[in-house]
Parts: C-alpha cells; structure tokens; sequence
C-alpha cells in the first residue's frame, strides 16, 4: 500500500513541462543556423514562467517549438525533449500533436489585429477549438463560446458573438484569442508578447485577465516579454534568454535577488523600477546581442559584451546548478557581487 | 454596404459614359469615309455625297453624337451600313456565340486554377512542387491559338472525333452545342488557366505566413481543414479582383478563339465591321463589350462584398 503511494505522489511534484537542452536549427540554402540552443527550464501546474531578453534572442521560437507550430517546416530541426505532462512532445506524430494544440497546450500571439482571421465571425472562431477538441452539439458550443467571453469580460457576449474581427478593438481581440485559448481548459498556455501591441491601460487589464483566469483555471503560463516589470509582478519563474541560449533560470525571487549572469544583472540594472536601490544613471548593456542566423561568437556567447569575461571565457560554459540555474565561469564570489551591480543591494 | 454598391455603380454609369464618346469619335474621325466604301467601284462624287446625307454624315459632329446617343440610350443602335440590318440584331445573333465561350471558358477555368493553385501552395516544400510551377510558367509563355491549332490538329484531324469548326445553337440542337464548343471552350480555358494558378499559388503562400493560420493550428485544425476554412477564402477575396483585371485578356482570347474556330460571335461581327468600315455596328459591338465589361465588374463587387465583411460595412 504505502508503496503504491509513493508512486502516485510524483504526479503532484513531477513538473507539468520540463524543456530539456532544446534545440532549434535553421537550415536555408544548405548553410544551417542554431536559433535555440541547449534550453532548459521547468514548469509546475499552475505556475507562470517569462521568458525575457532582448529582440532576436530566440524566444519565440523557443515558444513555437513547445507548441509545435515549426515541427512541420522542413528548415526546422528540432533537438533535445520537451516533456509535458509524462510524454516528450517531440516524440509524439504531427497527428498526436495536433490533438494536443487547442486541448491541453494553447498559444495567444503577440498582434491582436492579425492572429483572427478577418472573414470569419469570432464565435466561429472560437466554436472552431471546441469543435476540433470536443463532442458538443452546435447549440452547446455557442453556449460555451458565450460563456468564455463574458468570462474574459466582453461586454453583451450574446451578441458581440456574431462579431466580425474588425468590429473589435485591439484589446477585446486579444480577449477574444483567449477566450479561443481557454475554450479547452488547457493545463498550459503559452503567450508570446501578448500586450506588446497595445496601449498601457488595455496592457495591464489583459495581463490581469491572464494572471486571473490562470488561478481560475490552474493553468500554467509561459508568458514572453520585455518587461520586467511585469515579470516581477506575476511572475513565478523567470528564463533569461540571450542568443538563443538560456543564461539564467530560477525562481523570480531568487533571480533578482541575485543574479547569477552579468546579462541578467544588465537587464534588472536597466529598469527603472521604484523598487530598485537608486543609483545615479539608468546603466543599459552596451554593443548589440548576434544575429542568430549568421552565427554566435565562439565561447560564451555574451563575452564580447561583458564587462566581466576573462580568460575561462573562450571556452563554452555549461548551465550549471539545480534550482537556480546560470550559464557563466564567474567564480561564486564574483557572481554574488552581480546583485550590486543590478542595483538590487546598495553598494 | 448601399455606400459601396452605390459608388461601384455610379463609376460603372461613368465609365460606359467615357466608352461611348470613345467609340462614338474614334470611328469620326477614322479615316476613310462610309460611302465611298460602301459604293466600291460604283463610286460617283453625286452618289458619295447622297449616301453622305443618307447615312447622317453631313451634320456637324456634336450633333451627330447627341442624336447616336440619343438613340443609344433609347435601345436603337441603327443599321449596318453594309447589310442593312438593324444593328440590334446583329449584335444579339453574335453575343449568343461569344457570351457562352467566354463564361463556360472562365468557369472551367476557375473550377480547374483555383484548386490546383491551393494544392500547389499547400504543397510548396514537396519535391514536386517546383517542377509543377515551373510547367505553370511555360503554360504562361504559351500563346493561346497555338494549344488551339494543337487541339484542333489531335482531336479533329488525327481522331475525328470533335468539329474543327463551326458553331452550332443550342436552340437547335444542345448536343451539337455543347460540341461545337469543347475545343474552343478547352482553347480559351487552357489559355486563363496557367496566370490563374500562379496568382493563387503566390497568392494563397502568403496567406499561409499569416498569424491567424498559426492561430488555426495552435488550435489543433487538421492542414486540410486549414487549406479550405482559412485560406481559400482569403485567397479567393483578392482572385476575385485579380480574375476581374483579367477580363480583357478573356475578351481579346475569345475574339482569337472566335477567329480560330470561325464561330459567328462578337469578335468576328467587329473585325469584319471594321474592315468594312460599317461604323454602326463597330459602335454597337464596342458598347456591348463595355457594358459587359462594366456589368461583370459590378458582379465582382458584388461577390467581394459576399466575402468580406469588412467591404460589407463600408
Ligand atoms: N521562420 C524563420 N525564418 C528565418 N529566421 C527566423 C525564423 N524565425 C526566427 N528566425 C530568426 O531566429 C532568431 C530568433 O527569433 P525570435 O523570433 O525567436 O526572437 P525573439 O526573441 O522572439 O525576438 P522579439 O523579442 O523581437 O520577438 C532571429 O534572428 C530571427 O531572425
Ligand atoms: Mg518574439
């Protein structure tokens, strides 16, 4: 008996994804380029992770590869695994796959204004996931449709059902794509930049909206943006992400407490958050992150930036530790002075 | 929705308006005049200068145009100077021949280049997709009388199993019909079809890069079922207008096929007017051809509005 238990119990502390060594490379005109390398990272039920760094760094495709929207595209190659839970998703048919897209895992894209198709009502559209996923008679899945747009708070849903896209606002499409999200119950939603086209109001209303429905739902959330800000407002987990390689991921606490990169630390020295120790000038990282497709610097990828890199630099360092986890040869001491530097700990 | 028509309407009023005193002036001021060829040989200056006035010729152009369009706008087109029938006539035996070649020629057209440009976007990374567009573009390079005189030479000559000419009614006998016009129609089809599926082939490639298509399979929707909710119709909404645009090559190809196939149609009522300088009836066959013109353009309007909705609320 007490051995049938232990069994079970995995399933409460087992993640519900866990990405590891992912890799993603490009292949155009016979010349091949890595745009994700070597990511790792984990993700209870329930939990929110970001993914943060600068532009190009990978983090979209690193999106798109869990979802699978580039496993069809024969310039992609995918490596490593992505377990989600109990199967690695890169094992599984495109077949397999597609009764997983809508069901349990869903995606909400960065511009409201062009991920809805323009011909067709948005009930249809998000009937259209019910009707890939479920049994439910037309009538029911109008029921439902309405349902999950009063829930995500358009307002009369019984008539904006028969809506077209361009009789929306930027911000009610974005709640209608997660209405389209939800309409399953996934256990994980990915959402790649999902306010960065809209204004600052409907921006926090929306990250609310997510934050709300993921506790609603016990949903997880994988949630990609630039601000960190938002990252230390609702936020569990946080992957810093730079050329296509994860440098640092752990428990948001944990992470801006203490970095344990000098590109994490550049990043939380550049917000201009109240919170932060105030020091006289708001520092950024100087020079520009590669293009991926043209290649990345031998070594560690960030030494051509870093005001830290020494000679253990050339070599490529491994992402090392447990929890917590950081890509750099910083000996211990020199990466604990890093909260410093972020402007996390008075000097 | 009444907006837009209203305005697609009112450009098409003006548009035939512009036709007409293009038509009207262009045949004053040819050069050449009616009589002398309508008399040949049995030209005298007292018979050129009677006809002159019979035919209306002798009035000051304004009003030589009012009372044409006058006319014109009560239904009466006049008569052939050469043969003394009343153009209406002529123009309604010939637009029969040519109204049914060039619709049967475009549907069986679309029917064929819409599905195989999808299919051919659908399936742009496979092995065989490059040598199939490829043979699109050496259809492109093909002129058209060229497959007609192949098809003609195949199944006329060789197996004797379809006319090489002629047409015949449907009022008299449909089967015959239909027959008379399988070359020409295959001729004409053949002629739209390669243009067709390369613009829906470009066409539906870039729909498949648009964001709600990810959105379509993030939500689990099978390729197929993709192709045909999502991005056929927004294929379709710009083919519509690029199928539209094409009309004139449709009238230009059916005058050719007309000419091929020596079928009694519009293309051949007007060449034969225009060697003969029997103005009326270049008149009448070049206002027919624009009031077509005009009206299938209305219809496109009409069926973009069908399809989207964003027209719809204009
Ligand atoms: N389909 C593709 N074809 C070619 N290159 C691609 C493709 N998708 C991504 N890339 C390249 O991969 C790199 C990483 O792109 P990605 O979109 O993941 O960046 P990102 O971190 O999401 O950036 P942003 O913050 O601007 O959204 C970029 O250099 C990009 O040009
Ligand atoms: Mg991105």
């Amino acid at each position: 008996m007490a051995q049938a238990e232990t069994i079970d119990a995995p399933t409460q502390t087992s993640p519900l994804l866990d990405v590891r060594g992912l890799s993603v490379t490009l292949t155009r005109e016979g010349s091949a380029a890595a745009l994700v390398d070597d990511v790792s990272f984990s993700l209870a039920a329930g939990e929110i992770l970001c993914i943060v760094g600068e532009s190009g760094c990978g983090k979209t495709v690193t999106a798109r590869s869990i979802i699978g929207l580039n496993r069809t595209d024969p310039r992609f190659t995918l490596g490593g695994r992505i377990d989600f839970d109990g199967t690695d998703l890169l094992s599984l048919s495109e077949t397999q796959m597609r009764g997983v897209r809508g069901a349990k895992i869903a995606m909400i894209f960065q511009d409201p204004m062009t991920s809805l198709n323009p011909l067709h009502r948005i009930g249809a559209q998000i009937g259209e996931v019910l009707r890939n996923h479920t049994d439910l008679g037309s009538r029911a899945i109008r029921e439902r449709t309405i349902e999950l747009l009063a829930q995500v708070g358009i307002p009369y849903p019984g008539s904006r059902i028969d809506d077209y896209p361009h009789q929306f606002s930027g911000g009610m499409r974005q709640r209608a794509m997660i209405a389209l999200a939800l309409a399953c119950s996934p256990s994980l939603l990915i959402a790649d930049e999902p306010t960065t086209a809209l204004d600052v109001t409907t921006q926090k209303q929306i990250l609310s909206l997510i934050d709300g429905l993921r506790h609603q739902y016990g949903m997880a959330v994988v949630l990609i943006t630039h601000d960190l800000g938002v990252v230390a407002g609702i936020a569990d987990r946080v992957m810093v992400m730079y050329a296509g390689q994860c440098v640092e991921a752990g428990a948001v606490r944990d992470v801006f407490r203490a970095p344990q990169h000098p590109y994490t630390a550049g990043l939380l020295a550049s917000i201009p958050a109240a919170n932060r120790v105030r020091t006289p000038r708001l520092p950024s990282i100087k020079g520009a992150p590669p293009v991926l497709t043209e290649g990345r610097p031998a070594g560690c990828a960030f030494r051509p930036r870093c005001e830290h890199a020494f000679g253990a630099c050339v070599e490529r360092p491994g992402l090392e530790g447990v929890d917590h986890l950081h890509r750099c040869w910083l000996p211990e001491a020199a990466r604990a002075h890093l909260a410093v530097e972020a402007g996390r700990v008075p000097a | 929705m009444v907006k837009y028509l209203f305005g697609r309407v009112l450009g098409g009023v003006v548009t035939l308006f512009l036709v007409t005193a293009l038509a009207f002036f262009a045949t004053a001021f040819a050069p050449g005049n009616p009589a002398s060829v309508l008399l040949g040989n049995m030209a005298t200056p007292e018979r050129i200068e009677a006809i002159t006035r019979q035919l209306g010729l002798d009035q000051p152009l304004p009003v030589r145009y009012g009372i044409w369009l006058r006319e014109t706008l009560l239904g009466n087109l006049g008569t052939s100077n050469v043969s003394f029938k009343p153009v209406n006539d002529l123009l309604l035996a010939a637009a029969f021949p040519t109204v049914q070649l060039a619709l049967a020629s475009l549907v069986v057209a679309v029917v064929i280049a819409i599905p195989l440009g999808l299919i051919l976007a659908q399936n742009r990374n496979s092995w065989w997709s490059r040598p199939a567009s490829g043979l699109i573009t050496l259809g492109i390079s093909v002129p058209g009388f060229w497959v007609g005189l192949m098809l003609i030479v195949l199944f006329s000559v060789t197996l004797k199993i379809l006319p090489s000419g002629g047409y015949t009614p449907p009022s008299k006998d449909l089967w015959l019909n239909i027959r008379s016009l399988i070359l020409p129609v295959a001729t004409l089809a053949i002629y739209l079809i390669p243009s067709v599926v390369r613009f829906v082939r470009v066409t539906a490639i870039s729909v498949l890069r648009e964001d709600y298509v990810d959105t379509a399979r993030a939500k689990g929707t099978a390729p197929a079922a993709i192709l045909l909710r999502h991005v056929a119709p927004n294929t379709l909404v710009t083919t519509i207008t690029y199928i539209g645009l094409q009309l004139g090559v449709l009238i230009s190809g059916a005058v050719v096929v007309e000419l091929i196939f020596s079928i009694p149609g519009l293309g051949r009522l007007g060449l034969n007017a225009v060697l003969n300088r029997d103005y009326p009836v270049v008149q009448g066959v070049v206002l027919l051809a624009a009031t077509g013109y005009v009206a299938v353009n209305l219809l496109i309007d009409l069926a973009y509005a069908l399809i989207d909705p964003r027209v719809r609320a204009r």
